[in-house]
């Protein structure tokens, strides 16, 4: 016997097998005969589209919030502008009243004063 | 140090200063309302008139007191009528008038009517320039007290505009007051 017959003698010699090697293959057999189960599903608010769907309403909300406070914003202005205008109004009128009731004494004063230098 | 002292006391005084010459409503006059039958009461700061002057339109009326108003600091007026005379007294304005003394501000106009008790004081507020800076009017009969202060650059033309294109024949703008007040009617 030369020495490589010694070598295969060697490497094809009779072994046992590891312990419960036999139900691992068939546990690895029936794993792999089973009907495959469908992937999870994501949830509705997971999805791509909806993210992007929310992200538009949030811009949109936001915009048409903005123009609506711009608006409100507007109008209150223009109510407190129309108060002042009928304010300044109001006070320019009692100021002339007021010069005009003011001129007219100071001629009826002038006047009392020529008839008394007359007399 | 002297001179960060020296700045501060400037922008003190400076500060003083501002405050001096800022006319107060005295306090009275609020207690007055209680008293009054009818009360009016505007106050106008310049904000509230640039705004106001926004929304005046180009109607005659209207851009007559535009022009008059957007240059303005303030437009105040108290006017209380009362049902029965005596309802207020000479004191209540007295504050006022102690505000009203030179050489910021000149005496224009006095009236005094011993005989129906009607009063009527005109105050210029005058400075370095040929402008008036301010005026007040002090109206007061048994019955009715009114308080008109306008604050701010008024000329000539703006004067007879105040006397008449509100509903009122003009009033004749009256030459700048003299160093001395001069009461041009019965005082």
């Amino acid at each position: 016997m030369n020495d490589l017959e010694r070598q295969l003698k060697e490497a094809l010699r009779r072994s046992d097998p590891p312990p419960h090697f036999a139900q691992r293959v068939l546990a690895r057999v029936a794993q792999e005969n089973a009907p495959h189960s469908p992937p999870a599903r994501l949830p509705v608010w997971r999805l791509p589209v909806m993210r992007w769907a929310v992200a538009a309403v949030i811009v949109l909300v936001a915009g048409l919030g903005g123009v609506g406070y711009r608006v409100h914003e507007q109008k209150a202005e223009e109510a407190q502008a129309l108060a002042a205008k009928r304010q300044v109004m109001l006070a320019l009128r009692i100021t002339s009243s007021k010069l005009r009731v003011v001129k007219q004494k100071v001629h009826n004063a002038e006047d009392a004063q020529k008839s008394g230098n007359t007399l | 140090m002297k001179s960060t002292l020296i700045a501060f006391l400037l922008t003190i005084g400076m500060a003083l200063t501002a405050h001096a010459q800022e006319l107060k409503m005295p306090v009275d006059l609020d207690k007055l309302a209680a008293k009054a039958s009818e009360t009016t009461e505007v106050t106008l700061n310049a904000h509230m008139l640039q705004l106001a002057a926004k929304f005046m339109n180009d109607d005659e009326g209207d851009r007559e007191a535009r022009e008059l108003v957007k240059k303005l600091k303030g437009i105040y007026v108290r006017s209380f009528e009362f049902d029965e005379p005596g309802a207020y007294s000479p004191s209540d304005v007295e504050g006022l008038r102690m505000q009203l003394k030179p050489p910021m501000w000149e005496k224009v106009v006095g009236v005094r009517s011993r005989r129906d008790g009607e009063n009527a004081e005109v105050y210029f507020k005058s400075d370095s320039s040929d402008v008036i800076q301010g005026l007040v009017v002090i109206a007061a009969d048994p019955r009715e007290l009114t308080i008109v202060h306008i604050d701010g650059p008024l000329d000539p033309s703006d004067l007879e505009k105040l006397g008449g294109d509100f509903g009122v024949p003009r009033l004749q703008a009256p030459a700048r007051p003299k160093a001395k007040p001069s009461a041009a009617g019965a005082q």
